[in-house]
């Protein structure tokens, strides 16, 4: 996509406030993580109050899974299990977006020193809300999935046969049509990094709006966006891959969907070599499925942090 | 003279809200050894940049855009980045952040609008407890345009006002008026207008719109190359 039609495209893009609630997908399961208290940078984890809590208009209501979402509901994941959101249907194709409350500690995994760096919190629930966005293409009304991410962190497998995915975040809007991506963002919420590996992600703010693959780049409200360069890029990506193979295994791997909306492998998945080579296969080009990443934390709020962690004010006079 | 009351008056303030500080909260972390236990203390000095003038309040045009803070705690392998607009005439900003104990080094730097390091500076503090306070003061590292006031209210025929051009910063400033828009506007000015600024030196000009300038709103556009500067000029009658 183009970044002219990447910016037109937003530019045409409107909320869908109005209306009535529709199905925007379905919470289908929790993983645990473990022990977050094991993670070098764990705090003293606030009770969550249950894995998962939707708000549909009134207060907060503990959910179990499988359960479907609507849109404008607020989803809250709590911060020691992963959730699977299943979006689309077997005519459109399935996306899978997982909510990451703490993304930046796993147990058994290697942090990377970037997400380490941004400072992210495990130990508090995330915060997102789904939503659609009705954008008008060559004077045609589409109607696209979009989240809306207020504190987590999130990973989306998307494929490239479905609509585009609207994620917003730190005042920006990446658009994802099938793609690699990390995201992440430091405690003040001001603050984060997207990694793209393969695929188009578009940013609003980003000036020529296309991310490159291999780019790592960091987001900063309000302020230009910045390239951290090939090392740090590679850093991030290795974390999130261990990761996400840690929690999910082949549960993690991009689906596709059959005649009946049942999720099926896109591609036959066997152990060892042959299982790596049909990954990297998978991965480089098979275009059944592209797999998307999407990793975003911004951590709110002045719940506890950890005990070695001091919460403080800089004061910057500029002799004007 | 007034730039030395205006100094004074910046002064007593500061040696008031710090005195308040440290009766307050007492000695402990920060370079300057100044802590506070919880909260955060902000310090508004718009007010002291001037007076009053043709019913407007004196607020700098400046070249600065934003603002970004980095904190690297020992050992850390990449710094924690904080950053924000900065309005018109701020220049004073306070960051919450949160940090690991122990020593961590503070770096922060003044950006124009076309990313022109403007000021500059950092210090390094040993982080005790929740609430602490660290100063940071930063030095000027180019040239630093500077046009007040920022809105000239004019009446066609009337008569002129004042606007002074200064450099804040180090080096010599060079920088000129671009252009008045809309055009044509009706708008003349008068003075030494492009001539180059030594460091703290400032020149002043003064504007005046002819009996036949069009009301409306217009902007002069004053340059350097180290960003812009617009002045916001009312006509009306």
């Amino acid at each position: 996509m183009s970044a002219l039609g990447t910016l037109a495209l937003l530019a045409a893009a409107s909320p869908d406030l109005g209306g009535q609630r529709r199905s925007a997908g379905t919470l289908t399961e929790t993983r645990p993580l473990g022990i977050l208290q094991r993670c070098p940078q764990a705090g003293s984890a606030p009770a969550a109050g249950g894995e998962v809590h939707i708000r549909r208009g009134g207060s907060w209501e503990p959910k179990a899974t499988p359960v479907e979402v609507l849109t404008r509901d607020s989803l809250r994941v709590g911060p020691e299990v992963d959730a699977r959101l299943r979006i689309g249907s077997a005519g459109r194709g399935i996306g899978i977006v997982f909510l990451v409350p703490s993304l930046a500690c796993h147990p058994g995994v290697q942090t990377s020193t970037v997400l380490r760096g941004l400072r992210l919190r495990p130990g508090m629930p995330a915060e997102y809300e789904v939503s659609t966005h009705t954008v008008t293409v060559g004077g045609r009304r589409e109607e696209r999935p979009a989240i809306n991410v207020r504190r987590g962190g999130l990973i989306v497998q998307w494929g490239p046969g479905l609509p585009p995915l609207l994620v917003r975040m730190l005042g920006d809007t990446a658009t994802i049509t099938g793609t690699t991506v990390a995201m992440a963002v430091d405690s003040t919420g001001g603050e984060g990094i997207l990694y793209l590996e393969m695929g188009s992600v578009s940013l609003s703010r980003l000036p020529g709006g296309a991310v490159r693959p291999g780019q790592l780049l960091h987001l900063r409200r309000g302020l230009p966006h910045v390239d951290l360069g090939p090392d740090a890029a590679s850093d991030v990506r290795e974390s999130v891959r261990d990761r996400i193979d840690a929690v999910w295994g082949p549960a993690g791997r991009p689906t596709s969907a059959d005649s009946t909306g049942r999720e099926v492998p896109a591609v036959p998945v066997e152990s060892g070599r042959q299982r790596r080579r049909v990954r990297r296969a998978m991965l480089v080009g098979l275009g059944g499925v592209a797999a998307g990443f999407l990793i975003y934390s911004a951590w709110l709020g002045s719940e506890a942090s950890g005990e070695e962690s001091r919460e403080g004010t800089v004061i910057i006079r500029i002799p004007l | 003279m007034k730039l030395p009351e205006v100094s004074t008056r910046a002064l007593r303030l500061l040696v008031l809200a710090w005195g308040a500080g440290l009766l307050l909260h007492g000695c402990g972390d920060g370079p300057l050894g100044f802590a506070m236990r919880r909260g955060s203390m902000e310090l508004d000095l718009r007010p002291l940049f001037g007076r009053p003038s043709s019913g407007l309040t004196v607020v700098p045009g400046t070249v600065i855009d934003s603002i970004g803070l980095e904190a690297t705690p020992q050992g850390a392998a990449s710094p924690l980045v904080f950053g924000r607009r900065l309005a018109r005439g701020d220049s004073m900003v306070s960051f919450g952040v949160r940090v690991p104990g122990g020593r961590t080094r503070f770096s922060a730097r003044v950006l124009s609008t076309n990313g022109t390091v403007l000021f500059a500076g950092d210090s390094t503090a040993r982080i005790r407890r929740d609430g602490f306070l660290v100063v940071l003061d930063l030095l000027p590292r180019a040239p630093v345009m500077v046009v007040a006031p920022d809105s000239l209210r004019l009446v066609p025929g009337g008569p002129v006002r004042t606007v002074t051009v200064s450099n804040r910063g180090i080096g010599e400033l060079t920088w000129r008026i671009d252009s008045i828009r809309p055009s044509p506007s009706g708008i003349t000015f008068e003075g030494m207008a492009g001539r180059p600024l030594a460091a703290r030196d400032s020149v002043r000009l003064v504007f005046r719109a002819e009996p036949a300038a069009v009301p409306g709103t217009y902007t002069a556009f004053f340059s350097s190359p180290q960003g812009s500067v617009g002045l916001r000029l009312d006509v009306s009658r």
